[in-house]
């Protein structure tokens, strides 16, 4: 098991070293100047020239790679052409904001999609089931941001009953120091344990719009997943002697059932894990949440190269790491795969 | 079974636009592959209800914007916001904002999605089948280095790679977006051919080829590309959906197709901003963008069941 992790770590260096170079190799091709990018077409020749010099954009582009490539093991990923913030630090900082918004998702879309997906398969090819189909159907079909867009207008706009954008209720002034605000709203200072419910809840119910629009489609593609799975496990012949011998539904459903019919709805959980971080992007700018994705989009915009480089690598690197854990998940809850 | 009837209805159309053998092929008991695929895929209702509802939008998007010409981007202030009618035939959606005419606007913005759709499902099969023939059929280190190529395009967040190329090789640009997709998109055809082709290559038939003197590409063209195209036909299909949202999500992140060109995505984005004022802009090029989606699936899943040859043809 050691071993098998090992290789598979070992196996994602070459990747992402390649992956550095298609990305450098990539924005260094493009057309038009990011120093003019960064001053505006009014600047003079000269003022760019210096702020040519201090980007290094004069080195050649093996030298520059290098520089780039020995930042990088440093845990230097670069400063923003734009506010010449650290791109890490920046990362770190927005990055919260996108892991609380994914994992609600996440937990929308198990949530839910787990026991539809079981109840679809208690009534299968009868009416509930084929009406978890057409729902499950339609949940992947809506893009993200016709969902999010939609919710906005129905729950926030028609209803008034959740906020339509946005992270916290700005008028709170709740100090961002995880930027997790569900964690955040209990670790302000000076507020009452009232004032700290209230901001949590204010929290959630921001939480809740962007969760949903996100966890779509993941929660159509697990309640399939979940759904075939069990109606499969159900048709084995242990189901049946466990039926044969007397023991209760309940009992056949959790030891005998779920128990086999994980293996698949795992698997599937950990492959939304890059849809969701793209997901996150769109939905974070329907939202106006103020995560990576949006972050990302803005720098792209702006030809933020050191930025856009930096944070798709790491995207790419937890990519990776998400598929190694789910691999390894996978082998703990099924005794029968070995990895040598 | 309503399922069956209404399977049957296009079944017949196609028999009565000329193609008077089809009842004689019906009386015999050889029917050729793609004859027991078509029978199949009729059965499928909601295959052939995408089938038909894809036909209608394919139709719409190629007469519609014909006729008007570039009245899409035409803007007349002073029939801005003007309410959907259905009494007015030229205008049964009304006018946006900034007084363009919506329903010109969205077929030609589902003309657009349409063609990028179907033009990056082009660039994918192509460098997909190439990719998968080629590592399939000459098999050893070549197919070992191009699946680790894939490997590495499946294990990238792809689609920030098609937001970055579209951003930074030409924001606005129709061929960028199908070109980018194209690129990142093609991993999953190659697995299929590739799979397809291992199997293959030792069949009896690819050795009788060989046996009687067929060189390399013969083999490939003529007797492995044919047999090995069902895997492939259904994931384009389902490829011409996925296109069509990537294409939509750049427009409305605004790296896409930028106004005054339509888009389905961009006209979510201006009707994003006219939320308050006519919220129903949503509705109509999300409609549109769902549709597209649904019928391109359920066609998909038509294809699926109908080129499976273990599948049986009911009666």
């Amino acid at each position: 098991m050691t071993k098998y992790i090992v290789r598979r770590l070992l196996g994602a260096i070459p990747v992402l070293f390649g992956l550095s170079i298609v990305l450098f190799a990539f924005i260094h091709l493009i057309p038009g100047d990011p120093a003019t990018a960064i001053l505006g077409q009014h600047a003079t020749a000269q003022r760019i020239a210096e702020m040519r010099e201090y980007l290094g954009l004069d080195d050649p582009l093996p030298v520059q790679y290098v520089d780039y490539l020995a930042g990088l093991l440093q845990g230097d990923f670069g400063r923003s052409f734009i506010n010449n913030q650290p791109v890490l630090g920046e990362f770190l900082r927005r990055f919260p904001a996108t892991v609380e918004l994914t994992i609600a998702a996440m937990i929308f879309a198990v949530g839910v999609g787990i026991p539809l997906g079981r109840f679809a398969a208690r009534y299968a090819q009868r009416w509930p089931d084929g009406a978890v189909t057409v729902l499950s159907l339609l949940g992947i079909s809506i893009p993200v941001f016709v969902l999010g867009l939609t919710l906005q207008y129905i729950f926030a706009v028609q209803l008034k009953v959740l906020p339509a954008s946005s992270r916290i209720d700005a008028r709170l002034q709740l100090d961002l120091q995880t930027n997790f605000v569900l964690i955040d709203a209990w670790l302000h200072a000076g507020w009452t344990f009232d004032e700290k419910v209230d901001a949590f809840v204010d929290g959630v119910r921001h939480l809740v719009l962007p969760a949903i629009a996100l966890g779509s489609i993941p929660l159509a593609i697990i309640t399939r997943i979940t759904r075939a799975s069990v109606i499969e496990v159900a048709n084995e012949d242990y189901v049946r002697t466990a039926r044969a011998k007397g023991l209760t539904e309940r009992r056949i459903d959790g030891r005998h059932i779920m128990r086999n019919a994980w293996l698949p709805v795992v698997t599937v959980i950990g492959l939304q894990v890059g849809g969701l971080l793209a997901g996150a992007v769109i939905t974070e700018t329907v939202f106006a949440w103020n995560g990576v994705g949006r972050w990302i989009v803005d720098a792209i915009g702006n030809r933020d190269y050191f930025v856009v480089q930096s944070t798709i690598l790491i995207f790419a690197l937890i990519f990776l790491m998400v598929n190694l854990i789910v691999d390894i998940a996978y082998a703990f809850l099924n005794p029968r795969i070995r990895y040598a | 079974m309503e399922g069956t009837q209404l399977g049957q209805i296009p079944a017949k159309a196609t028999t009565g636009a000329g193609q008077g053998a089809v009842d004689e092929v019906d009386l015999t008991p050889v029917r050729t592959y793609w004859q027991l695929a078509r029978q199949r895929f009729m059965q499928h209702s909601l295959a052939v209800v995408g089938l038909i509802v894809m036909a209608i939008l394919v139709t719409l998007a190629l007469v519609v914007p014909t006729i008007t010409g570039s009245l899409y981007a035409k803007t007349s202030l002073s029939l801005a916001n003007h309410p959907p009618s259905l009494l007015n035939p030229f205008a049964p959606l009304g006018y946006d904002s900034i007084g363009m005419n919506v329903f010109i606007r969205l077929v030609k913005a589902l003309q657009t999605s349409l063609f990028v759709g179907f033009s990056a499902v082009s660039i994918i099969v192509v460098v997909g089948i190439t990719v998968g023939a080629i590592a399939g059929y000459v098999g050893g280190a070549v197919d070992n280095l191009l699946m680790r190529l894939v490997d590495v395009v499946l294990s990238l967040p792809s689609f920030f790679l098609i937001v970055m190329m579209v951003a930074l090789f030409g924001t606005g640009n129709a061929i960028v977006v199908i070109v980018a997709i194209g690129i990142v998109g093609w991993t999953t055809a190659a697995r299929l051919v590739r799979a397809e082709f291992l199997s293959l290559r030792e069949t009896d038939f690819v050795q009788a080829a060989r046996a009687l003197g067929a060189g390399d590409r013969r083999i490939i063209v003529r007797h492995m590309l044919p047999a090995a195209m069902a895997p492939v036909v259904v994931a384009a299909t389902l490829g011409i959906a996925d296109s069509v949202v990537v294409e939509a999500t750049l427009s409305f992140l605004s790296f896409g197709i930028s106004p005054p060109e339509a888009s389905l995505g961009n006209m979510l984005t201006n009707a994003q901003e006219f939320f308050y004022r006519q919220p129903i802009l949503i509705l109509y090029p999300g409609l549109t963008l769902i549709l597209v989606v649904l019928a391109a699936s359920f066609m998909g899943d038509g294809l699926r069941d109908a080129l499976d040859p273990r599948q049986r043809v009911r009666k």
